[in-house]
């Protein structure tokens, strides 16, 4: 019998702990925050608001990956990361048969440049505009990669890439594609930073996950991609196997546009089904990357999804605390988190936790070693959109 | 697995303006019948997702008892994202900085809150996505989506649909149905039939 | 007549929360407007705030402040004459 388990065996990283997987990992082993001030993005919130941003310019960033200057920072961000995965895939980008992208930014980077000339009435190049939505970003990525497969954008908001490897997992396991390219990236931009300054729920210092006293989030940018493919396909080449996709639930919370309910209703249904899907019992997760973006609402809604679920909540931790919530991005991340902490047998803190909501319910807060065996990842996105992932340590059956 | 479709309906308009698109959308409403006071919160993408949604699960209702809530999905789809708020909010905030930006405008700067509306509206917490997809995307891939919603995701019913809702100025228009396994309906969801619903035109 | 700041913020509220169903002649300023009542959210009351800031110079630091001065029309008007006149 073929073994159709779904395989990981390339990631890629950038966020503002590093530019590949060997710096994010020395970041989190060593409790180095990406969280700061804002250089790169210019905006009168410049003062009052941390954000983890990637320390390259776009012409660094176009340099690194001979696009051009004007290609949207969330496509630039993919390219750097889709490099590196394929690289340690050992794959080019002509196997690559299917490719879901999430992100919410898309080309809206591009796009403010030229709102306030438009405005005026003066000259706009048009050009910037086509890249302005996200079906753009995933076009330009397969051609320069030279995919077999013209992508898919997923637009989910923050449970995005969550959900492009739910969908890879899904058509690895339908037998349609063999070798699957999938993640998310989102930049940081002013149209997201003032958005949701508006809506309150910008800490305007370092966040604080799963703490009593937090305030809100930290915006952060990146990009994180993975392969997939089946066990059978992936030993056949000769692959490494880094970890599993084993199970994955995506549900609609059916409360309110950017509020989880309070029970976190969506949040357990989803979490349920991934376990469901993975044929686990909750008492079989090691441990929990939380969508822990440290909003009032969501940590809550959170933890009352986690004790609904599990009799015994398992060491869980919030890695936005490291890298800012990157938006459509973050469950590529935290994807990409899990494969690492599942290879080690580690777990990373929640940096800056002092004092739990209720309880004493907390999280890691410091490097632990631990032989894992399955870590539950989860994102929730407006629109009450909840993906939950299970990753599991690959042991030849 | 066969599926079938049923329950389609559609909305075509043209128009000068995000206001004179707001109006039609307005007017659809108030001869719907349905009442949902929040209808005048949502922007242009969502009153006419949520118009055609609404439609189409209220017939539906009327042959078959619908799966629980957890097995109804919702997918949607366009190319131009959530445009319809995308521009007023970045206007805004390039006119009057920070203090300009309103959250309620904000908010809908995501298009899968589209799902999110009918999600509330209908109390589904089933699956929901919104793909963005472009001219030159084979629409085989978003009848592949669905499909495999249906073997994997355990799910019993879709409302699908492509809602293309830009600024205002010009044609917006949407087209959306169900696919179930079980309706009383004689036309199969094939490929054929997805890019006649997909498809513009 | 004159109209009353009250009614004034009633009219200034249903067009800036888009609410297009109910005349304002129909909205009991004594009722309650969250859940019950008009049915505001969370995201209506950010906007209140920041009506209040932009039209009335009205400052809340976070939302939950602003909770209880929006139990209905009244008490938000009675708020906006209490801090016009400390101001």
């Amino acid at each position: 019998m073929p073994d159709s388990r779904i395989a990981i065996t390339g990631i890629g990283i950038t966020s503002a702990l590093g530019m590949n997987v060997q710096e994010n990992l020395y970041s989190l082993r060593h409790g180095l925050c990406g969280i700061g001030r804002m250089d790169i993005l210019s905006s009168r919130h410049g003062e009052e608001l941390p954000v983890a941003e990637i320390n390259y310019t776009n012409q660094v960033l176009a340099r690194m990956t001979g696009l051009k200057p004007e290609t949207p920072r969330s496509v630039l961000l993919a390219a750097v990361s889709i490099r590196e995965c394929l690289d340690r895939a050992k794959l080019a980008g002509s196997d690559i048969e299917a490719f879901y992208y999430g992100t919410t930014v898309g080309g809206i980077d591009q796009s403010e440049k030229q709102v306030p000339a438009y405005l005026k009435g003066e000259s706009v190049d048009y050009q910037i505009f086509t890249t302005h939505d996200n079906g753009k970003s995933a076009e330009i990525l397969s051609a320069v990669f030279d995919m077999n497969c013209v992508g898919a954008t997923l637009s989910t908001a923050c449970s995005s890439a969550a959900n492009a490897i739910l969908s890879g997992a899904e058509e690895i396991k339908s037998g349609m594609a063999d070798t699957i390219l999938v993640g998310g990236a989102d930049g940081l931009s002013l149209f997201t930073l003032n958005g949701f300054n508006s809506l309150m729920i910008l800490d305007r210092k370092l966040c604080l996950p799963f703490d009593a006293e937090r305030q809100g989030l930290n915006l952060g940018e990146g990009s994180a991609f993975l392969i997939l493919e089946s066990v059978e396909h992936a030993l056949g080449r000769g692959a490494e196997i880094l970890a599993l996709v084993s199970g994955w639930g995506n549900t609609n919370d059916s409360h309110h546009q950017t509020a989880s309910s309070p029970e976190g209703i969506g949040a357990g249904l989803a979490m349920k089904k991934a376990l469901a899907k993975a044929n686990l019992s909750s008492a079989d997760i090691s441990h929990i990357n939380a969508h822990g973006t440290a909003t009032v609402n969501n940590d809550e809604s959170e933890l009352n999804a986690l004790s609904a679920v599990f009799d015994i909540i398992p060491p869980f931790t919030s890695t936005k605390s490291f890298t800012g919530h990157t938006l459509a991005a973050a469950g590529g991340l935290e994807a990409v988190f899990s494969v690492l902490s599942l290879q080690y047998g580690e777990m990373y803190p929640t940096l800056r936790f002092q004092n739990p909501i209720r309880d004493n319910i907390c999280p890691v807060t410091s490097l632990t070693y631990r032989n894992l065996q399955h870590i539950l990842s989860n994102s929730f996105g407006f629109g009450g959109n909840c993906t939950a992932l299970v990753f599991s340590k690959y042991c030849p059956s | 697995m066969e599926l079938f479709i049923d329950h389609i309906n559609e909305l075509r308009y043209f128009t000068e303006s995000a206001t004179d698109l707001e109006q039609e959308l307005i007017s659809e409403y108030k001869v719907s019948g349905i009442q949902h006071h929040k209808f005048y919160k949502m922007n242009n993408l969502c009153k006419m997702a949520w118009l055609l949604g609404r439609r189409s699960i209220d017939s539906l209702k009327k042959n078959i008892s619908l799966p629980p809530s957890g097995k109804n999905a919702i997918i949607l789809y366009n190319y131009c994202s959530s445009l319809a708020s995308d521009w007023p909010h970045a206007s805004m905030l390039s006119k009057g900085g920070m203090n300009r930006v309103s959250p309620s405008v904000f908010v809908y700067t995501l298009p899968n809150i589209a799902n999110g509306e009918l999600a509330i509206d209908l109390g589904w917490t089933g699956y929901t996505a919104f793909l963005i997809g472009s001219p030159e995307m084979d629409i085989s891939l978003i009848y592949e989506q669905i499909l495999m919603s249906f073997h994997q995701f355990d799910i019993d019913l879709a409302l699908i649909g492509m809602i293309e809702v830009g600024t205002g100025i010009g044609e917006a228009y949407g087209r959306v149905g169900v696919v179930a396994p079980f309706l009383n309906s004689t036309i199969q969801f094939d490929l054929e039939k997805a890019k006649s619903l997909f498809l513009h035109g | 007549m004159a109209i009353t700041l009250a009614e004034e913020l009633r009219n200034k509220l249903l067009t800036r929360l888009n609410i297009q169903y109910i005349k304002p002649e129909e909205v009991d300023l004594d009722g309650p407007i969250f859940g019950i009542g008009l049915g505001l959210d969370s995201i209506d009351s950010l906007e209140l705030i920041i009506m209040l800031e932009q039209e009335y110079g009205i400052k809340f630091s976070n939302p939950d402040e602003a909770k209880e001065v929006f139990a209905s029309i009244n008490s938000i008007a009675k708020y906006i004459e209490s801090h016009k006149q400390n101001a």
